[in-house]
């Protein structure tokens, strides 16, 4: 019990300090911040989405940042026909990583362990030499999206603070989907899985449906995070999707605190924050983040002071 | 003449030169309690994990409720009414002891798929009823780690309980437990044969005599002997082949 109440506190706190950046961006004249926030907002979302698989599911996803690709190049794609509805766009984006989730993961998951981590890497890999060598958007070089999304017509987005605000609302619905997810008896069955699967097939829940579910939910979820991404940076290149993303996606959802949902956000704040930061003064800045991030996910995974257990 | 509930038939199973399982044929009727005897290696486990689900037959059928159930997997068997408990306790250690009834009462009701809402009352109900019937109760909010082996193994025999089986399938319910908890055990699988039958593995003997309607005797993977537990001992097989052995131990 209190220990779910911390979470609510930590949640609160974090969006009610999120909410805040637009108000202290323009106290401070720092308009670059807002923009700032939305990415980490972005990312965020999507080490939400991998947070549920991996810190409640347990199911390492190397190819996770796949899935923000997918949605990424949906919007590009979109753009090649003038389409920039985001009520078209955005459930397609949806449809299409819940498609690839649904694919890959029926594969991967006759798997686990090692062997499903290289299979949802090679998945990824493949998918990502594809936009390589799919020249109608870019290839390699990458493609300019030439105007931002447009919600029923209104051009909502092409102001930062309307990107803000767009993929505040996401974040937080994401949040409070995965959040309910983890504590129903679904997620309680998935973690059960990870403690012990054959457990659970002896009283008779199916492993490989049940983490199926799981893995389409948090892929389709994460096509949004995508599709947000393109509209901030008006920009897609396969690098954007590379394995490495989903590297990084993988240490927000670990030093948050594997499982806890809320985790995955802090974890983006401080690995996007100290990347940016870092960044000014070094350029080897991975040297230092990775022992940050070790020495985060140790303390914080340790039964000492973990506060991820679901009362 | 009473259906048997589980049967098996004329089961093979070898480990590259090692036969596990050669021509078994069991059966075990409704409300009995049937115990597998025999020495270390008999194949005892194995036949089990045939039963389960885990392992596969080279031959022979497996019947549950006379509908062949052979290639059918470990999780459509356990829906079928079959729980089972295993040789090293296996539960979730890092949830509570009411958390690992949860679970198993909600993965044998199917609620896995409930994606919305906490945990309901008659799930907390089940779960209280069955702890309350193997001495559990008060360790409800008890991490399952924290518990002793005993009270482990309690726990994994009630999480078999509460998903309502109708053979509950039990490898060495006793082992390590305490004399005391061996006399709640065994009190216990007296009362619950009148809910389902039990297929059991033991090697305690003075358990197995006193609670058996009936005894099957395995060695080799054979088995060697079927019956009450006063044939099974007066078998003379049976004592050349296990307990004559292990009064021979007993008195040297």
């Amino acid at each position: 019990m209190k220990r779910g109440m911390l979470r609510y506190i930590v949640a609160a706190l974090t969006f009610w300090g999120l909410a805040a950046v637009p108000f202290l961006a323009e106290a401070l004249g720092q308009s670059y911040l807002v923009n700032f926030a939305t990415r980490i907002m972005i990312f965020a979302l999507a080490a939400v989405t991998l947070d549920f698989i991996l810190g409640v599911g347990g199911l390492v996803s190397l190819g996770h940042a796949i899935f923000i690709g997918i949605g990424a190049y949906t919007v590009a794609l979109f753009a090649l026909y003038q389409v920039t509805e985001l009520l078209v766009i955005l459930p397609i984006a949806i449809a299409a990583g819940a498609l690839f989730a649904l694919l890959t993961g029926s594969l991967a998951l006759r798997t686990r362990g090692i062997n499903f981590i290289m299979i949802t890497l090679a998945f990824a890999q493949m998918l990502y030499f594809g936009t390589t060598s799919f020249s109608a958007l870019g290839g390699d070089d990458g493609f300019s999206l030439p105007m931002r999304s447009s919600l029923l017509g209104h051009r909502v987005l092409d102001d930062s603070l309307g990107l803000f605000w767009t993929s505040f609302a996401f974040l937080a619905l994401s949040y409070l989907l995965f959040q309910t997810l983890a504590l129903s008896s679904f997620g309680r069955a998935l973690r059960a899985l990870k403690q012990n699967s054959e457990k659970m097939e002896s009283l008779g829940t199916d492993r490989w449906s049940l983490q199926l579910r799981a893995y389409v939910i948090s892929g389709a979820v994460c096509a949004i995070a995508g599709v947000l991404l393109a509209n901030l940076s008006g920009f897609i290149s396969p690098s954007s999707i590379a394995w490495q993303r989903s590297g990084d996606l993988i240490i927000m959802s670990v030093v948050g605190g594997q499982g806890t949902i809320i985790g995955a956000i802090l974890g983006a704040v401080g690995f996007l924050g100290l990347e940016e930061y870092l960044s000014h003064y070094m350029e080897f800045w991975r040297l230092v983040l990775g022992p940050i991030a070790i020495i985060i996910a140790l303390l914080l995974n340790s039964p000492r002071w973990s506060w991820r257990r679901n009362g | 003449m009473v259906e048997p509930i589980l049967k098996t038939a004329n089961l093979y199973k070898r480990f590259g030169a090692l036969p596990v399982a050669e021509d078994v044929s069991l059966d075990i009727l409704p409300s009995e309690i049937h115990a597998l005897i025999g020495p270390n290696g008999a194949g005892k486990t194995s036949l089990l994990k045939l039963i389960a689900g885990f392992l596969i037959p080279d031959a022979g059928q497996v019947f549950f409720e006379s509908a062949d159930i052979t290639g059918y997997p470990v999780t459509v068997r356990a829906r079928l009414g079959m729980a089972r408990t295993s040789q090293l306790t296996s539960i979730f250690r890092d949830a509570s002891a009411l958390e690992n009834m949860v679970l198993a009462y909600e993965a044998s009701s199917g609620h896995p798929l409930k994606y919305f809402g906490r945990i309901t009352e008659p799930a907390v109900d089940a779960a209280m009823a069955a702890l309350h019937e193997v001495g559990l109760a008060e360790h409800a909010e008890a991490t399952a780690s924290a518990l002793s082996h005993g009270e482990q193994r309690r726990l994994e025999l009630a999480m078999a309980l509460v998903t309502s089986p109708l053979v509950l399938v039990l490898d060495e319910p006793l082992a390590g437990t305490s004399p005391d908890e061996t006399y709640a055990i065994t009190r216990l699988l007296k009362t619950l044969k009148s809910r389902c039958a039990i297929l059991l593995i033991e090697h305690d003997m003075d358990a197995v005599f006193s609670i058996a309607d009936r005894i099957s005797v395995m060695v080799a993977g054979k088995i060697i002997a079927s019956g009450p537990p006063e044939m099974i001992k007066a078998n003379t097989d049976v004592q050349a082949a296990y307990l004559g052995r292990e009064q021979e131990a007993e008195h040297a």
